[in-house]
């Protein structure tokens, strides 16, 4: 076959196929006004993230259906975002509502209280992710510890000696600190702090010995911090020069880390999932997206659009059903 | 610097511009308005701020704040009724000047005097609560815990009548704060199934509640239609500069007094003021006009009052501390914009902070303007009668309480609040201490709880934690030395009384 008619072949059937898919979404009628909930209040990371995602997936919306549709988010705070992820759960499954589910959060909060929207796996639907911000372990310059594997080491000889602070409890940061003590049969004291700067500020005065935050608690404290890693599989290109765990301490890889994902309420039509997941998909292909989101201190990874989200609520649910007793031992839960 | 600068310059810009003369206009309406207190007036408008940015939201309030303040004085000196508390101590000689056909004056002395006062405390502002920041950020667990039993001991002792009402307010306060998960364990307290109570009651609805429908209520008492009364006539405005030149060092020693008073917390204005006007008396040229229509009152405690603004911001946003309601108020308005006052807070947000600071310099210079332009429009607001107030005060309470998390609940947590606040009122209880305690109690809580922690990890008691910085070894002295003095000092003015049944004046 000649190689021209070749490439007309192919873009013909590249052409019928996204001619076909046009069509598909076409059909799909979407609600005029989606609302987008964010369990935290305006201005955190979470809505941050919303603000830069939210108008790039409405253009994208427009564009794979040919339907006007208007976003609205809705910043409904409190409970430690029971409050927010139960508004999604218990929306209307009709497209009309979204929102950021923030992992391991929703699985914990909801584990730990036995949340209306409990068990979470089953609630929502999702749609896609392109946010995990990985956990950053930080041993204080004051510590009387030279690096963080000698803590580490003195935090088994003798459990409870070392303190550990953080933003907490039940934060991604908490759930960091017992993947920690269960990969290494460390036993630290947990010192927590109500939000991750308040503990970043003990850290610098001086106050604990580690502090477990996220790649920007590290970026903007490295100078307090003598020795580091990073809780992923491979460096974090945010933060290059900080080692991971296992190549640190030769334990691991521990996956830690804080993931803020878009779902959509359990029983939503699966066409208009599947829009929602292309748009999204589509949105977060596009370069000047990305960039924007980086500009705005927001730590991207690659997307897991759809089932891939799905398989990762998944192994995240694991992790959570896992750790519960360890917070239930911590004395962090009531039931 | 830089960011000196670029405050300086985001303060100028005309939308800010804009902010900070609504807010001084609002806050004169509400400062002048006799049953609208500036703290009321900041808790109201509180909720209106949430759609804006934080930066005008702040200038916005900043401004209602300082415009309050001055505002109270207007009815003060034209109707012999006080606009705010803070307005008691131009009252008595405001009002004599009114009748001596001087009103005029006495309104632009107290205009020049406020303005005075504020900027003063704004430079003060400027550069101590960076500094005060800096230190800050060295403060630990054990520390932080005193320095908030200290300033719940002086809330409690300092900042009222009874020092055994206004601590058993704070301790009511306190209990409140234990509404919802505890701060460090998550265990859910006292909520009863309540989603919305878990992070506890709620600052905002519990500000509005307890300060305006126990307010509304309490207007209500009159009756609504009291008497109409007519303003008089008050001539010319501005006191000349011969006679501010000769007024300088009240309005310089009254200025700074204001700022003191106002770094100490559980002090306002109100006490500010009465300081002011008695050391003005003391170092007064003609002390015996004091009470006859003296300016040297009315500037002494004009500008204390007003002092007060950039004082008491000091430990409200460098510590997170609010040593009294109106800063409570406000604090409630960093928090639906995030911020959350602390030691950290300048260093997360000093594009936010260093214009608001300087917006206060802008505010104080504004609602003089407005006063020397407008007044005689404006003070046409002390006639509105109550009855058209307290409905109008009721209503944006509970469009106030809903719109910061759009859950009904939050709105049956303001009424609730209210009839508990009037009850409180009615009994003479002090509401400021409450609505600290329930700020200040999970600081505590959670402090304390680290300590223990702490503590364990070193293998030390917590009373030994607590022995080993010397820093909070003062504190605990400073903070017992507090209750025992305000109880020394209570015993002391009841035995003075009962040997001179008619009181002091």
């Amino acid at each position: 076959m000649p190689l021209k008619s070749t490439m007309t072949a192919v873009a013909t059937i590249a052409l019928s196929a996204t001619f076909a898919q046009a069509q598909d979404h076409a059909n799909v009628e979407l609600p005029g006004t989606i609302r987008v909930i964010v369990a935290y209040s305006a201005g955190g990371s979470s809505d941050t993230l919303a603000r830069v995602t939210i108008p790039a997936w409405e253009a994208e919306l427009e564009e794979l259906t040919g339907q006007s549709v208007s976003t609205v988010i809705a910043n409904m705070p409190g409970a430690g975002g029971e409050i927010g992820w139960t508004n999604l759960a218990n929306a209307e499954p009709d497209g009309s509502t979204i929102g950021i589910i923030n992992l391991p959060a929703v699985p914990i909060v909801g584990k730990a209280r036995d949340a209306a929207y409990s068990p979470w796996i089953e609630s929502f639907a999702p749609i896609g992710v392109n946010v995990i911000d990985p956990n950053v372990v930080m041993l204080a310059n004051s510590s009387e510890y030279e690096t963080l594997d000698e803590a580490i080491a003195a935090a088994k000889e003798d459990p409870g000696s070392v303190t550990v602070g953080a933003d907490g409890p039940l934060s991604d940061d908490h759930v960091a600190m017992y993947q920690l003590q269960r990969a290494t049969d460390a036993e630290f004291a947990f010192i927590p702090f109500s939000g991750t700067a308040p503990a970043m500020r003990a850290f610098l005065s001086g106050e604990v010995d580690i502090a477990i935050g996220n790649t920007f608690d590290y970026l903007t404290n490295e100078q307090g911090a003598k020795d580091a890693f990073v809780l992923r599989a491979e460096r974090y290109d945010f933060i290059p020069d900080v080692p991971t765990i296992e190549e640190a301490m030769g334990v691991g890889p521990i996956p830690g880390g804080s993931t803020r994902g878009f779902a959509a309420p359990a029983g939503t039509p699966g066409d208009i999932l599947a829009v929602y997941r292309e748009a999204l998909a589509n949105a977060y292909a596009d370069e000047e997206v990305v960039a924007e989101m980086r500009e705005a201190n927001i730590t991207t990874v690659e997307p897991l659009i759809g089932e891939e989200f799905g398989a990762e609520m998944q192994s995240v649910d694991q992790l959570a059903e896992e750790l519960i007793p360890l917070f239930r031992d911590g004395g962090y839960l009531d039931n | 610097m830089t960011s000196l600068i670029d405050g300086l310059l985001i303060a100028l810009e005309p939308a800010n511009l804009l902010y900070a003369m609504a807010g001084a206009v609002l806050g004169i309406v509400f400062g002048s308005l006799p049953g609208v207190s500036a703290t009321l007036g900041i808790a109201l408008l509180v909720p209106l701020t949430f759609g804006f940015d934080p930066v005008p939201a702040l200038i916005f309030l900043g401004a209602v704040y300082c415009g309050a303040i001055y505002g109270g004085s207007i009815s003060a000196i034209l109707l012999n009724v006080p606009g705010t508390p803070a307005a008691v101590a131009t009252m008595i000689d405001g009002y004599e000047m009114t009748k001596q056909g001087r009103g005029g004056l006495a309104l632009g002395l107290a205009t020049i005097a406020s303005m005075i006062g504020g900027q003063v405390s704004a430079l003060v502002l400027l550069f101590a609560a960076p500094l005060v920041s800096a230190w800050a950020l060295e403060i630990r667990s054990a520390e932080f815990f005193w320095i908030v039993l200290f300033a719940m001991s002086t809330v409690g002792a300092i900042g009222t009548g009874s020092p055994l009402k206004g601590l058993l307010a704070a301790i009511v306060g306190l209990a409140i704060g234990t509404i919802g998960a505890h701060p460090l364990t998550g265990e859910v307290r006292y909520t009863f199934g309540e989603l919305a109570l878990y992070e506890g009651v709620p600052v905002v609805s519990a500000l509005v509640g307890l300060f305006s429908i126990s307010q509304v209520l309490a207007l209500a008492e009159g009756r609504g239609m009291e008497k109409q009364v007519e303003i008089p006539t008050v001539g010319r405005l501005w006191p000349g500069g011969a006679l501010l030149w000769r007024l300088k060092k009240h309005l310089a020693r009254s200025s700074l007094i204001g700022v003191f008073v106002g770094l100490i917390p559980g002090a306002g204005a109100d006490i500010a003021s009465f300081i002011g006007r008695s050391e003005a008396h003391r170092y007064a040229r003609e002390p015996k006009r004091f009470g006859h229509g003296s300016e040297e009152a009315i500037v002494g405690a004009e500008a204390a009052n007003n002092g007060v603004v950039g004082g008491s911001l000091i430990p409200m946003l460098t510590l997170g501390i609010p040593g009294n309601a109106v800063t409570a108020a406000l604090l409630g308005g960093l928090l639906i914009h995030g911020l959350i006052p602390g030691p950290t807070l300048f260093q997360q947000a000093p594009d936010v902070l260093y214009p608001f600071i300087f917006s206060l310099f802008i505010a104080n210079a504004m609602f003089a303007l407005i006063a020397f332009g407008a007044l005689r429009y404006i003070a046409k607001i002390v006639l509105v009668p109550q009855g058209v107030v307290a409905p109008v005060v009721a209503a944006l309470a509970v469009v106030g309480a809903y719109s910061f998390r759009s859950i009904p609940f939050d709105i049956w947590i303001m009424f609730a609040m209210g009839i508990f606040g009037y009850i409180l009122r009615r009994a003479d209880f002090p509401l400021a201490p409450i609505i600290l305690g329930l700020i200040l109690g999970p600081l505590a809580e959670s402090n304390l709880d680290r300590v223990q922690t702490l503590a364990g990890a070193a293998d030390l008691s917590v009373m030994g934690f607590f022995m080993q910085r010397w820093i909070t070894i003062i504190l605990m002295v400073l903070t017992v030395a507090t209750v025992a003095f305000s109880f020394w000092r209570d015993i002391r003015v009841r035995r003075v009384e009962d040997t001179r049944p008619e009181g002091p004046e």
